[in-house]
Parts: structure tokens; C-alpha cells; sequence
């Protein structure tokens, strides 16, 4: 193997031929062959070959790979960076010398980088970046870390979110905040929600949907009614987000009972446009509430409805009621009934 | 209704974008990376399309670069939205085809504003 | 439990950064199913935690290879992907042959890689004579490879079951198979020989470099059983393998994006294809 003859191949006219010469650097897997393959990305023309020559480098087993890609992260260049944040976060663990001993590097942009490697890793040795970019005075370092201790279910940093969640001005960094609390927080992150945003009218529009999640998550029972205020304040454009949050604010509380005034509501949303998942998961979980009675016999009457789709959501919400005697009013339907996948519907009996 | 491609590799940010520009009364599709918005791009037509810089695979430069090459884009507003707040990166940025450069972290009056001016009102 | 949005997108999104394959918001319904079959052998309560092993607890790669296992199926036959083989024949294939003809050079070169039982470099076989309206002044050789040396055996015989030839298109399938006695059909062997089957393992660099240039590399449904940095390794030497201009086809939802960004993106017609600049 004559790594100098590799070298040279670097600089042929041919790309293809530059390729095979990078390539072929990665299989020589030596120390000798980082440096000339470092070198050449900064005048190689063909983006192929730059891609080429990262392989390559990943290829090779040496901390000489990690040193001189990790200064890659400071490169003007958008390519290089990216690139070195791909090929470090790969390296996994081995890597985390050469980004604790950039945790605090004075460019914030670098900083991030480092942060955004170590999210990639899963390794004890990179927890003190999450530590140090948590504290960090960049508000973006900050709100990567957000999110990456949330998406990581690091639920240590529970505490910090909510302090940052409380404190923060920045709509971004709230917002950061608030989805990883979504993630790590519990009942005390509510209140620090509450404490926040004691009511749903001062919610600013772009945090609803997280919002509107956490109710669904921490909601207490008696909280229910916080989901009608919200459709009332803002009606057709968070009922998506709604329907999903009531559907896990009915697995934590079980079967919560609702106001006539609410119930009407809803009964108004289900005639209304809804995509057919939405009023398909709508209609279950109307059916999932203790009261009022007018729901059950709302849902009863829809099985004579002319609407295929109303009448399989009827049946989704029927099989959810605590209501003697349904499967008898089940059993009745189904004899009435020909079109296979509703008779199919109905005959799910293992739900009741 | 003005369709807005969304371009970021975090997902926080794809959706923090996406509340401010559907609170704005537009429609919006979002992707994760160059690539993938280059796909989007070139399969459905966009009215604006905000893009981060910093992506694996292909980052928010070539992205621009690429979807200028395509002439249904050529006057399309591309507004870079980057935690690189320096001179250079501004220059590479319009040197690429950006209409505008806002830096991280981006508020909703900020955006709404920018998307607003390069749209053209009603 | 409905599988939300949010959650589905999670899966979606660390499936596509593993495999390299994308489903579109429309495939929700069945890869939920899948997911719950594999949520209940790993005894996971929730779709967010489902997400979150697979993007943060799946080490070895062994539950996404599950997950992909019942997410793609295995079963290969002739005109499989019809669409993608229509932008082919309809848009690329032109694009290529037009400044071929021009020029008086009459070669076409394709690679049919990871061709198994040779489905695959039969149906472009059969596509070229029926939709190009001067094949016999042609030099066409379709390169069909594979690592099972078994599968080549079965493509070199050219005998298929009925499954395997259901989606030829009625007007082609007299003029290139033979019904058999036995119930089996077999490949015409005037189409049959525009196909060379050879052994070739596709990580094996030396013997990719090997292979020449192409107008056309078809690798459908392969990559998605290797690991990340074979893959890109595969696909990098393909790009060497390609004629400028020369185009690569994966599975219609492979996305070659997350692969290499070196490729150009080209609409045709309703499609969206690769090809080398």
C-alpha cells in the first residue's frame, strides 16, 4: 500500500479518480492519511469528492481524525461544519475530549455546534455539555438545550426548565422551555404553567399548542373546563390540538363529567368541518365523559344518520359509554345493517 | 392564501415558526433539511420560504443556491432565519439568493413583519 | 389510543434519518398498525415512547431493523413500482438517448444492483424493446448484480411463478414470455439476453470500480438493509459509476437526500429523479 501514491491522487484531474484516491485514504486507516485529507477540503472544487473525503475520514481510527475535524467547527465554511458535526456525532463517545475542551469557547456558535454533537452521542462523558449549555449566556445555545434535554427525557434539568420557563421573556426560550417540560416535567411544572398563565386568555397565540398539550398532560379533573374556554376563545383553529388533549386528559382522569354548555360545544364542533381522524377521535372521546345523559342518547339517535362516516364515529363513542344495555343496542344495530365495515364496527364487542 | 415552505432541523423551531405563520392566516409544510425542502420545493409551489442555515446533509446556502436554479423560484422571497449573526454570514447569505436575514431567536412580530413586506399586502 | 401527529412525525422522522425511508402523512394508518405490533412485543405503553426508543434506545439498530422489516415488503416481481418505471420510460430514458442518437453513439448501459432473482433487469429489459422504437440499432447491455449467488442461479434460468408476473402489462406480455407447461412462465429469450447477470458484493469498492459507466442504476429496495456508512459507501461509488447526466433510481420512498446531497434534483412530469450533473 503506498499511501503517498493515495496523496497524489488526491490532486488528479479526473473527479472520480480524486474520489477513489480519498476513498481509498479511508482504508489505509492510518494517522498519516488525516492530514493531507483535512488539507484538501478546504481547495477541493467537486462537492462529490468533499463528501468522498468525510466518509474517509469517519473510516479512520485515530484521535488525529477527531482533533482536526473538531477545528473544523470553527470553519467559515457551512459544509465543513455540518459535515464535522455528522462525522463527530458518529464517532460516539471517543469524541467527547475534544468537545468538553471546547465547552466553553467563546463563540457561541461554537459552543452550539459542540452542543449539537453531543445530542448525537449517548454517553455519560457528554453530559457536562448539557450541563454548561443549559447555564449558557446564549439564549440559541440555551434553547437547543431545551430541547434536547426534553426530546431526552434528561428529567434532572426539570427544575432549570421551569425556572427558564418562569423567568424568560424571549418567546423562543419560553416556548423551548415549555415543550421540554412537556417532556420531564410533572405536576409542579403545572404550576409553574399556571403561574405563568393563570388563564387561557393571555396564552400568547404561538405557545397555545403547547399549551394546550400541557393541559392534556398535568390538567387537574377539575380543570376540565379550561378546554371549553379555549374552543370558546378560539374556536375551528386549536380543535385539533383540543381533541388530542382531552383524549390523554381522559386516560390520567377517566371518566370527568362536563357541563351542558361545554357538551353543546362539542356537539356544534362534530357537525362541523373537522379532518375525519379528528372527528373520528372527537366522537370517542365524547363518548369517554361521565355526564351529561344527552351525550349517550345524542350518539344513539346518530346510528339512524344517513352519513356513513357520522355513524362508525357514533359507534366509536357508544362503545365508550357507561351506559347499561349497549351491547344489546349494538347487537340490535348490527342486524339492521349491511355495509360490512360498520356491521364490523359494531361487532367489536371485546371493548365493552 | 400564501403557502410557506418551513426549513430547519430542529423540530421546536419547525414548530414555533409554524404557530406564528398559521396565526398569520397563511399555510404552511415544513422539512428538516435541505434536501428534503428542496424535494418539497420542486414537488409543490411556495409563495416564501424561511430557512436555517445550519443543517446535516445540505445546509440552508446550497438549499438557496439550488432552488434559485429552478426557475419557478427565481423571485420567490427566501428569508435565511440563523443563530450566525455575523457580517460574513449575512454576505454569503444574499450572495446565495436570501431576501432577508433574521438572526435567532425570531419573535412573531419580527417574522410576520418580514413575511408580510416581501409578500406584498392583499 | 389515536396515534398523534406529533408522535408519527417523530417516528417517521428517525426512520427516514436510519433507513433513508420516507412515508408521507397518507401511510399514517398503516404504519401505526405496525408500530403497535412491535409497541406490544417490546412492551411499550405509548406511541411517544415508542418514538423515543427507537430514536434513544435502540443502540444496536435492532428494533429499527424490526420496524423496517414489517414497514417494506421482501417480495420482488416484475414491473414493481410501476409509476417510477413509467417516469423512466417516459422522461429520463428520452433525456438520455436523445444526445446519444444525436451524437451517433448508440450505447446504453444500465445497472440493475441488488437484482435478486432478476425480476427487475427483465422488466427494464422488456421496457426498453417496447418503448424504443429503434432498439435494434442499438448496443444496450443491462448489468444485473447481486451477492447471492442462488438468486443469480434462478435469474439465469429466467423462470418465474405466476406472482412474479402478474403486473406485466397485458399488451407486453406475449411478445417477451412464454407460458409454460408446467404453470411457470419464462423470459423470451430475445429479451432475455440483453440481461448479463455477474456476482458482485456492493461493498466490495474494488470490484464496483470495476463495473464501468452507466446511463442508468437502478437499486431499488436494497440499501435499507445496510447500515449508515455502508450505504453512503455504496452510494458514493455509484455516483462514480454514473455517466454524467446518468440517473439513479431507489425505492420510490427511499430517499437518497439523507444519503448523499452530491445527486441533482430533477421534476419529470409528476416524479421527482436523481441524476448525476
Amino acid at each position: 500500500m503506498n499511501i503517498q501514491t493515495f496523496i497524489s491522487g488526491l490532486t488528479a484531474e479526473d473527479e472520480t479518480d480524486r474520489s477513489n484516491a480519498a476513498e481509498d485514504l479511508g482504508y489505509a486507516d492510518i494517522k498519516e492519511a488525516v492530514a493531507p485529507l483535512i488539507e484538501r477540503l478546504s481547495i477541493e472544487p467537486s462537492r462529490k469528492v468533499r463528501e468522498t473525503i468525510f466518509l474517509a475520514l469517519e473510516r479512520i481510527n485515530h484521535p488525529e481524525v477527531l482533533a482536526r475535524v473538531a477545528t473544523l467547527l470553527e470553519s467559515d465554511d457551512a459544509f465543513l461544519r455540518n459535515q464535522a458535526v455528522g462525522l463527530l456525532q458518529r464517532k460516539g463517545a471517543a469524541a467527547a475530549p475534544v468537545l468538553l475542551a471546547r465547552i466553553h469557547a467563546a463563540d457561541a456558535d461554537v459552543r452550539k455546534f459542540v452542543l449539537d454533537v453531543a445530542a448525537g452521542i449517548s454517553s455519560l462523558e457528554v453530559e457536562p455539555i448539557f450541563e454548561a449549555a443549559m447555564q449558557d449566556q446564549d439564549t440559541n445555545v440555551q434553547i437547543a438545550a431545551l430541547e434536547y434535554v426534553g426530546e431526552q427525557r434528561k428529567i434532572r434539568f426539570k427544575s432549570a426548565a421551569e425556572t427558564i420557563f418562569l423567568k424568560a421573556t424571549e418567546p423562543m426560550l419560553v416556548c423551548a422551555a415549555f415543550a421540554a417540560l412537556l417532556q420531564i416535567g410533572d405536576a409542579s411544572s403545572w404550576q409553574c404553567i399556571r403561574q405563568r398563565y393563570p388563564t387561557a386568555a393571555i396564552v400568547p397565540n404561538w405557545e397555545l399548542g403547547w399549551w394546550i398539550r400541557a393541559l392534556g398532560e398535568f390538567g387537574r379533573a377539575d380543570e376540565i373546563e379550561v378546554f371549553h374556554e379555549l374552543l370558546q376563545l378560539h374556536n375551528g383553529k386549536v380543535a385539533g390540538d383540543v381533541i388530542d388533549a382531552l383524549e390523554c386528559f381522559q386516560v390520567r382522569h377517566g371518566r370527568v363529567e362536563i357541563t351542558d354548555t361545554f357538551w353543546t360545544l362539542l356537539r356544534e364542533l362534530l357537525q362541523a368541518p373537522l379532518a375525519t381522524e379528528d372527528k373520528l377521535q372527537l366522537f370517542r372521546v365524547v363518548g369517554g365523559f361521565g355526564a351529561p345523559a344527552a351525550i349517550g342518547d345524542y350518539l344513539i339517535a346518530l346510528m339512524e344518520n344517513d352519513d356513513r362516516m357520522t355513524k362508525l364515529g357514533a359507534i366509536e363513542g357508544i362503545k365508550r359509554l357507561d351506559r347499561p344495555g349497549i351491547r344489546a343496542i349494538l347487537e340490535k344495530r348490527r342486524s339492521l345493517e349491511t355495509d360490512p365495515e360498520i356491521t364490523e364496527a359494531l361487532g367489536e364487542g371485546e371493548s365493552l | 392564501m400564501p403557502k410557506i415552505l418551513i426549513i430547519d432541523d430542529s423540530s421546536l423551531t419547525r414548530e414555533f415558526h409554524s404557530h406564528i405563520v398559521k396565526d398569520a392566516g397563511f399555510t404552511c409544510v415544513t422539512a428538516a433539511d435541505g434536501m428534503e425542502g428542496l424535494e418539497k420545493a420542486t414537488t409543490e409551489k411556495f409563495q416564501l420560504i424561511l430557512t436555517d442555515i445550519n443543517m446535516q446533509g445540505m445546509d440552508g446556502y446550497e438549499f438557496i443556491r439550488r432552488v434559485r436554479q429552478n426557475p419557478d423560484y427565481d423571485e420567490v422571497p427566501i428569508i435565511i432565519v440563523s443563530t450566525e449573526a455575523k457580517d460574513l454570514d449575512k454576505q454569503k447569505g444574499f450572495g446565495a439568493g436570501a431576501s432577508l436575514y433574521l438572526v435567532k431567536p425570531t419573535e412573531a412580530g419580527r417574522i410576520v413583519e418580514s413575511m408580510k413586506m416581501l409578500l406584498g399586502s392583499p | 389510543m389515536t396515534l398523534a401527529l406529533k408522535d408519527f412525525t417523530s417516528i417517521r422522522d428517525e426512520v427516514y434519518r436510519k433507513l433513508g425511508l420516507f412515508f408521507e402523512d397518507s401511510k399514517i394508518y398503516f404504519i401505526q398498525k405496525r408500530i403497535e405490533k412491535r409497541m406490544q412485543i417490546r412492551a411499550v405503553d405509548s406511541f411517544a415512547d415508542y418514538a423515543f426508543l427507537l430514536r434513544f434506545g435502540d443502540k444496536e439498530g435492532s428494533e429499527m431493523q424490526a420496524l423496517a422489516n414489517l414497514v417494506t415488503t421482501n417480495e420482488t416481481y416484475m414491473f414493481r413500482e410501476f409509476e417510477q418505471l413509467q417516469g423512466f420510460a417516459d422522461h429520463c430514458l428520452p433525456m438520455i438517448l436523445k444526445p446519444l442518437e444525436a451524437a451517433n453513439d448508440r450505447r446504453l448501459r444500465i445497472w440493475s444492483a441488488g437484482c435478486s432473482s432478476g425480476e427487475e433487469p427483465y422488466t427494464l429489459a422488456i421496457i426498453l424493446q417496447e418503448v424504443m422504437h429503434d432498439f435494434r440499432k442499438w448496443d444496450i447491455k443491462i448489468k444485473a448484480t447481486d451477492i447471492d449467488q442462488v438468486r443469480l442461479d434462478m435469474a439465469r434460468r429466467a423462470v418465474y411463478d405466476e406472482r412474479s408476473v402478474k403486473e406485466v402489462p397485458a399488451e407486453y406480455f406475449d411478445r417477451h414470455i412464454t407460458r409454460l407447461k408446467d404453470g411457470n412462465f419464462s423470459v423470451k429469450p430475445e429479451t432475455a439476453k440483453t440481461v448479463d447477470f455477474e456476482h458482485v458484493n456492493l461493498s466490495d469498492r474494488m470490484a464496483m470500480r470495476a463495473m464501468g459507466k452507466f446511463d442508468f442504476i437502478f437499486c431499488r429496495n436494497v440499501l435499507i438493509y445496510f447500515d449508515d456508512a455502508s450505504r453512503k459507501a455504496v452510494v458514493d461509488q455509484f455516483y462514480n459509476a454514473l455517466k454524467p447526466g446518468g440517473f439513479i433510481f431507489l425505492g420510490h420512498s427511499e430517499s437518497i437526500g439523507r444519503i448523499s446531497t452530491a445527486f441533482t434534483l430533477l421534476r419529470v412530469g409528476q416524479h421527482l429523479v436523481y441524476r448525476k450533473e
